[in-house]
């Protein structure tokens, strides 16, 4: 018993040293997001963060839309509610679907890119290459992607949003025959500009937290092929962990507190 | 002379490992000074501490007369511009093109066009006997020795005053290493630099070194010319070294 208490203790120590040394990287990204002189980096990790996972996201995105509908009318047609599953839609992906799904898809899809390709130049010495140039690596490869994830993700979030609505109008006016008109009228009646601008909140907070947390198992990896690896996974699971955690202070602050 | 490196009581810790103990070192311009020593013995170590890659040590590091910890930003950036740094793997940057790694400090840090870069780059490469061809290509399309002198070249533009080599002839065939090792000489001698090589390589070092250094556990044991130290020093290591280099 004694063993499993130091145990934890010891684990959420290490989780305390984590955000610690996160939360610094992070204030070092930000501070030195103007300083990147290559405005070309930007546009091309806007396309590597957010164009590339366009499609992937576009798909996600109209699946969900038809998949909450599907699951959601049966129990509203019991009520004669099914004309609200538009809603529900709308509002599950601005307030929290939509926001989360993204940041997972991103921090799978880029943040493991990110990690590896950062984790090679760290153990080929191509990280002590550009110190030797007087070239600031957070400055260099970590503040561009952050600005590219600030762009893409809120971008994604607003494609995803009318994605999903055109999934659930599919399964909404094409298969349960709520009238197209009505669907669309109550899949923008519930939100409000408040939802829409905690989503971008959110998204921005995530594309924050996926961009860094990568960089910084990246920068930190050690041990050759292995190691880079461990970085990939690292990245991918802290970034999940850190999504759904900060997902639930903003939704606190936003909407229960 | 002047002393373009002075390291007075360097102490290197990586994790609880002592690495480097109370290292002190002066280096003057214009010198070819080798430092040698066996595996893991610190000497990777002690050059990457003094440009600044490794920052977690105590004692002091003054490079051309300037405490490198009480240096600014731009007063750091001026001295990197004069140190140039060839690494044992070359670290060319994989997604850029040769001409763009050789021009890399010119293309972040100045304003310079890239086709003035470009020049730039391509007049080193062909100094370093490279043809102007591989200028647009990838760093893995090019062979080791062409990666080394490539990174040569990059470590070579903006004309610097210290050249840093960590072990440049190692992974390479007999040839290539001799071929590079003549490279090295000739750039010391046409470019007047202080060049300071970390090395395994006996032939390299006695070929190039006008002072030997030999690192052992951390700290300096032997220090002199090769033909000092093969006729008077009786550290093992040292004798070993002889026997190799002849």
């Amino acid at each position: 018993m004694k063993k499993i208490i130091e145990n934890l203790g010891k684990n959420f120590l290490l989780l305390l040293k984590y955000i610690g040394s996160i939360s610094i990287f992070i204030s070092a990204s930000i501070k030195k997001i103007f300083r990147h002189k290559k405005k070309e980096d930007i546009i091309k990790y806007i396309i590597e963060i957010g164009f590339e996972s366009l499609l992937l996201v576009g798909i996600i995105a109209l699946f969900t839309g038809m998949v909450l509908v599907m699951e959601t009318v049966h129990t509203l047609k019991k009520f004669g509610a099914e004309m609200y599953s538009g809603g529900l839609v709308s509002i599950s992906m601005i307030r929290e679907l939509g926001p989360v799904l993204i940041a997972l898809i991103v921090a799978g899809r880029v943040g493991a890119s990110i990690a590896a390709e950062i984790g090679v130049m760290k153990i080929t010495e191509q990280i002590d290459a550009l110190h030797v140039m007087a070239i600031d690596p957070i400055t260099y490869l970590v503040s561009p992607r952050v600005i590219a994830g600030m762009i893409s993700l809120p971008s994604l979030f607003i494609l995803s949003f009318f994605i999903s609505i055109i999934g659930g109008f599919i399964v909404g006016v094409f298969i349960v025959n709520i009238p197209s008109g009505v669907y669309l009228y109550q899949s923008f009646k519930y939100v409000n500009i408040k939802d829409f601008f905690v989503g971008l909140l959110k998204v921005i907070v995530f594309a924050i937290i996926i961009i860094n947390i990568a960089s910084y198992e990246g920068l930190n990896a050690y041990g050759g092929a292995e190691g880079v690896g461990r970085a990939s996974t690292n990245a991918v699971v802290a970034s999940f962990f850190f999504i759904i955690l900060s997902n639930l202070i903003l939704t606190g602050l936003f909407y229960f507190l | 002379m002047e002393k373009v490196i002075i390291v007075k009581n360097l102490c290197v810790k990586l994790g609880n490992k002592e690495i480097l103990k109370n290292i002190d070192l002066e280096i003057e311009k214009g010198e070819s000074v080798v430092i040698v020593g066996p595996s893991g013995c610190g000497k990777t170590v002690l050059i990457k501490t003094i440009l600044g890659i490794i920052k977690n040590y105590s004692g002091e590091i003054y490079i051309f007369g300037k405490n490198k910890e009480k240096l600014n930003e731009n007063e750091m950036r001026s001295i990197m511009e004069k140190i140039g740094m060839v690494f044992q793997n070359s670290a060319l940057f994989d997604s850029l093109s040769v001409w763009e790694n050789v021009g890399f400090y010119y293309l972040y840090h100045t304003e310079k066009s890239k086709s003035e870069i470009k020049n730039m780059a391509i007049e080193i490469l062909k100094s370093l006997g490279l043809d102007e061809s591989i200028a647009d290509m990838m760093p893995e399309q090019l062979s080791g020795g062409m990666k080394k002198r490539v990174s040569i070249a990059r470590a070579l533009i903006s004309k610097p005053t210290i050249i840093f080599y960590d072990e440049p002839t190692t992974g390479l065939d007999p040839i290539t290493s001799e071929n590079l090792t003549d490279l090295i000489k000739k750039i010391h001698q046409n470019y007047n630099t202080t060049d300071i090589t970390v090395t395994h390589d006996v032939k390299l070092a006695s070929k190039i070194g006008k002072r030997l250094i030999l690192i052992d556990k951390g700290s300096i044991v032997e220090s002199g010319t090769y033909e000092e130290l093969r006729q008077k020093s009786k550290h093992p290591i040292i004798k070993s070294y002889v026997e190799i280099g002849g």
